[in-house]
């Protein structure tokens, strides 16, 4: 076996502990938001066209522009990792503050999408109807779309103040290799809670076809 | 051979096929395909997390711990579904806690017509 020494090529590091660590928390959440998916499925399955009924009211294009959002934020919280890679950490930081107010923006929009409903009457509660008509899995429908949004929401929201503190922290050189592990482990939360909507988007918006 | 990290122009082609498998998916969803909707939305779906998980979360250079850790959460999820399929097409159909009263009593009243009186 020959050792050379010189320039470290840029290749991608070996497995921290964070990143294991994370991948295993990730693993648990997909069984978390798996079994949320699959009582969908089961309800869906049983009542169709109550669900299809119910999908048309909600706002196919706030969820449209939202998943586009979503997955711009996630190409800036890369753009973060490979630019700390390169050791400049001042437009790692600019990067972290896009994806920090890209999901802001899914946040707010999701908000106004959940005022209008709530003015709709479409609130699971007592009395709940759809265009006047009692519709129980329809009404089940919007029960599992307020838990898996909220839920989901709950997610961001926790991933946009891990964003924000870490940005404020990468400009200290003194723990480099750390915000490198850090940013990684990060982004790896990040991107899974954007792939859990890019599976919601389709299930909640396109059950019928939007003509 | 070991693969390099992302890197922007990596980076920038994974967003664009991102959003334009979003854009394919919103279009489909204004013709009436029947259950070929459904197929494509969910397929679009699968193939925009395979993107993001392989590129972005960097499965595509990951070791083979990590690669074994997101396989065991991937086949976890798989039994998960499997069980619970088998459970749910070999279960009668039960009145479920969320219909109303009036859609439980025909049930009740079937059970009672189907119990012998002594």
């Amino acid at each position: 076996m020959s050792f050379v020494f010189g320039p470290a090529r840029r290749t991608v590091p070996q497995p921290s502990v964070a990143a294991l660590g994370m991948w295993v928390f990730i693993a648990s959440e997909a069984l978390f938001f798996g079994a949320l998916l699959f009582a969908y499925g089961v309800t869906r399955w049983h009542s169709p066209a109550a669900f299809a009924a119910a999908s048309a009211k909600t706002d196919f294009w706030i969820g449209t522009v939202n998943t586009a959002v979503l997955l711009t934020s996630s190409a800036c919280v890369a753009m973060a990792g490979d630019r700390l890679r390169h050791g400049t950490s001042r437009a790692a930081e600019l990067w972290l503050g896009g994806a920090v107010l890209l999901g802001s923006l899914f946040l707010a929009l999701k908000a106004i999408e959940w005022r209008s409903e709530w003015t709709h009457g479409l609130f699971p509660g007592p009395s709940w109807t759809l265009d006047g008509h009692p519709r129980p899995a329809a009404e089940l429908f919007f029960a599992w779309y307020f838990v898996s949004t909220g839920l989901h929401a709950v997610h961001l929201a926790i991933g946009i103040a891990f964003a924000a503190v870490l940005a404020t922290r990468l400009s200290r050189a003194s723990e480099r290799f750390e915000h490198n592990e850090r940013l990684h482990a990060f982004g790896l939360y990040w991107h899974f809670v954007d792939v859990v909507w890019i599976v919601l988007y389709p299930l909640i918006y396109l059950v019928a076809p939007r003509t | 051979m070991r693969r390099t990290a992302n890197n922007p122009v990596r980076i920038l082609a994974t967003w664009v096929a991102l959003l334009t498998l979003l854009v394919a998916s919103a279009a489909v969803s204004r013709w009436h395909l029947g259950i070929g909707n459904l197929v494509a939305s969910l397929g679009i779906a699968l193939a925009k997390g395979a993107i993001v998980a392989w590129i972005f979360m960097g499965l595509r250079d990951a070791s083979m711990s990590i690669r074994i850790a997101a396989s065991i959460g991937a086949a976890l999820l798989l039994v998960l579904v499997a069980l619970s399929t088998l459970d749910m097409t070999h279960r009668a159909d039960l009145a479920a806690p969320y219909q109303r009263p009036e859609q439980l009593a025909p049930v009740i009243e079937q059970r009672h017509a189907a119990t012998p009186r002594r």
